[in-house]
């Protein structure tokens, strides 16, 4: 899935590292999402909206 | 102490484990063995709390990992197997475990051999998905 | 019905038929020709297995990934202890010996003994995958 989540990150000034903590994850899974070589799980898609404060569909859509 | 990291975890329960393996190696006999049982009592215990540190990320690698490379690696085993079956392979290898055992039958040893032996080529199949998998999602 | 449009527990039954056709005959047939047949068999297994997995959704998929990595390893496991019990405890291993020593007639009692050990991780694993995958099946249709 494509995915606007390094735009929305670099808006706000976070690096990976920052966003990882923020989301209890690893660097290396925002960097798969970021690149949109890993989906997220529908938990942590809604835990992402909620960080960047916007709706699911905002952040991610189909290929 | 629970809110160490997934990371943590693993390395408590990878030097906890061959700690033990080395005090059951050195120990031998009955008693080596019920240290040999620790330590992977030890292992499957801290392996678990490791998991549930893990993120979904990784969490996926290894389930992916396991099924996959560990299938892949079965089958591979398997197709080993006339190999592995030759004497001057079998029989060094059926000696070592009859001495770690205690054993008197060749069957047994020969028995316990062939089941690491099949879960070693999983893990062997795990480890190599396992870092395919990591490279691909860079 | 053509073959791509089977149910995917269609292709699980297909991939395990000739594994399940040669049980009865191990002990009669000769040592090489269910040597040859297991290995026609796992091929014929992937293939087919394969096949199914194609046919699958992505929560059945799920299902059969759990199933293998908690059920399987959960039995291999077990397996581990089971056959360290038997070594603790005087003459339990004796059966396991005398079974595995009824096939060793034409072979090594150790090379024997080394096979009958990885069938036996082997179906150990897929007993537990069958099982697990039992309770993921039951839990989805609520029972």
């Amino acid at each position: 899935m494509k995915n606007r989540i390094r735009v929305l990150r670099a808006e706000r000034g976070w690096t990976q590292a920052d966003l990882a903590k923020l989301l209890d994850v690893s660097r290396n899974s925002v960097n798969a999402i970021e690149n949109g070589k890993y989906d997220p799980s529908l938990p942590l898609a809604f835990s992402i909206a909620e960080i960047f404060k916007m709706r699911i569909e905002d952040i991610f859509q189909k290929d | 102490m629970t809110r160490l990291s997934a990371r943590s975890w693993r390395i408590i329960a990878a030097l906890g484990f061959w700690v033990l393996i080395i005090a059951a190696w050195t120990v031998g006999g009955s008693p080596g063995l019920a240290i040999a049982y620790t330590a992977g009592a030890w292992l499957a215990a801290f392996s678990l709390q490791a998991w549930r540190r893990q993120d979904e990320f990784e969490k996926s690698a290894q389930k992916f990992s396991w099924m996959f490379g560990g299938l892949f690696g079965l089958l591979i085993s398997l197709a080993l197997l006339p190999v592995a079956t030759q004497p001057g392979v079998l029989s060094p290898l059926i000696g070592w475990v009859a001495n770690a055992l205690g054993s008197v039958d060749p069957v047994t040893p020969a028995f316990v051999l062939g089941a690491i032996y099949i879960a070693l080529g999983q893990l062997v199949g795990f480890s190599v998905c396992w870092v395919g998998w990591h490279i691909s999602k860079r | 019905m053509t073959i791509s449009k089977l149910p995917p527990w269609a292709f699980t039954l297909i991939a395990l038929a000739p594994a399940l056709a040669l049980l009865p005959f191990t002990k009669v047939v000769p040592s090489e020709a269910v040597l040859l047949w297991s290995g026609l068999a796992v091929f014929w297994s992937v293939a087919f297995s394969c096949l199914g997995w194609r046919r699958l959704d992505e929560t059945g998929r799920a299902a059969h990934i759990s199933a293998w990595v908690w059920g399987g390893s959960s039995a291999l496991f077990a397996m581990l202890i089971v056959v360290g019990v038997m070594r603790t405890v005087p003459g339990a291993s004796q059966a396991l010996v005398d079974f595995i020593d009824g096939f060793s007639k034409k072979h090594p009692a150790g090379e024997t003994g080394f096979i009958f050990g990885v069938l036996a991780a082997a179906m150990v694993q897929a007993v537990g995958y069958f099982l697990a995958w039992l309770l993921c099946w039951g839990r989805r249709r609520g029972a």
